[in-house]
């Protein structure tokens, strides 16, 4: 039986802060219709495929809502990826500033922490995005490390 | 806005001194800051569980490695006795500051250190062996303050950093 020492879940403040952000593209672009009345059919066209693809890109974030940050004595788990380890020492903790957009944190040992690209993450179950999670750095460092 | 120009400078001059002055303020913090006393408590830690109780200087050093598009940074709680190099792995949370097991490097197994330019602020500091690896190598720096998640503490150590830089000299003329 697996020991569980923390379970954690989404700081729901930081991701309404999150798509709070995201959302000041979509209303940029939704301004512009206001200002240039003189637009075509197809540029308006083009705006509403803009704005609904905006829409999609600022609530993206709503996809963590359910999310659930657990960390066991050999493995850290979130949905259906996971990451096992011998030793807590091995995970390393990855921060990519995302712009306007702040920080993105993901957690991954010292294996995937040589693969950085995009797709690397996308197909690499050995990465978890815990951006959104509530106090995992300190929670992890109160339950694996200062033993 | 008739000149933009001079707008722009005056907003980059107003957010430098701003700058200037938190780390004024951060500096006086890191004479005596929590980071530093928990650091400290940690090299205390570590040295009673190696039955070090000898004297020992502790100083806070990091290693900053830049990418084209980002950047990784490596922290270390340093004890230096005459003997040996306690060097304790930092991890940086919000608000909770964790460390691993400690590595030792014994004085024996240093052939070479480089201690880049002499005086402070800050030294560079690289220990090789006896094949020219580098074993460790650190930034240590005399004033560290807060700036973003990069650089988490507040802490200052000028007499600490040329206590270690001396006992390092000597290390050297072994």
């Amino acid at each position: 039986m697996e020991k569980m020492k923390a379970e954690m879940k989404v700081d729901k403040k930081k991701l309404l802060m999150n798509i709070a952000l995201r959302s000041i593209l979509f209303i940029i672009v939704g301004m512009v219709p206001v200002f240039n009345q003189s637009a075509n059919k197809t540029a308006e066209i083009a705006i509403i495929v803009i704005l609904i693809a905006l829409l999609v890109f600022a609530l993206f974030p709503l996809v963590h809502l359910k999310d659930v940050l657990i960390y066991y004595d050999d493995k850290i788990v979130l949905g259906k990826k996971q990451i096992t380890f011998n030793n807590p020492e091995e995970i390393q903790w990855s921060r990519q500033k995302m712009y306007f957009l702040g920080t993105r944190t993901r957690i991954c040992n010292s294996v995937a922490a040589q693969r950085q690209s995009f797709m690397d993450f996308m197909l690499n179950s050995n990465m978890i995005d815990v951006t959104y999670m509530k106090d995992a750095k300190d929670t992890f460092i109160k339950c694996y490390l200062n033993q | 806005m008739e000149h933009p120009v001079l707008m722009f400078f005056g907003v980059f001059a107003v957010g430098v001194l701003v700058i200037w002055i938190k780390s004024l303020f951060d500096e006086k913090k890191g004479i005596d800051s929590p980071e530093k006393r928990k650091i400290e408590e940690i090299l205390q830690k570590i040295m009673q569980e190696n039955k070090e109780f000898g004297e020992y200087v502790s100083v806070y050093a990091y290693q900053r490695e830049d990418h084209a598009r980002s950047s990784r940074c490596w922290y270390y709680a340093i004890a230096l006795t005459a003997e040996k190099m306690y060097v304790v792995p930092l991890t940086f949370g919000d608000k909770e500051i964790g460390h691993a097991k400690a590595v030792v490097i014994e004085k024996d197994w240093v052939d070479k250190i480089d201690t880049g330019k002499p005086g402070g602020p800050y030294y560079c500091i690289k220990c090789m062996d006896n094949n020219g690896k580098v074993i460790l190598d650190f930034r240590l720096e005399e004033k560290n303050t807060k700036l973003d998640k990069t650089y988490p503490v507040n802490i200052v150590q000028v007499e600490e950093a040329r206590a270690f830089m001396q006992i390092l000299e000597q290390w050297k003329q072994k």
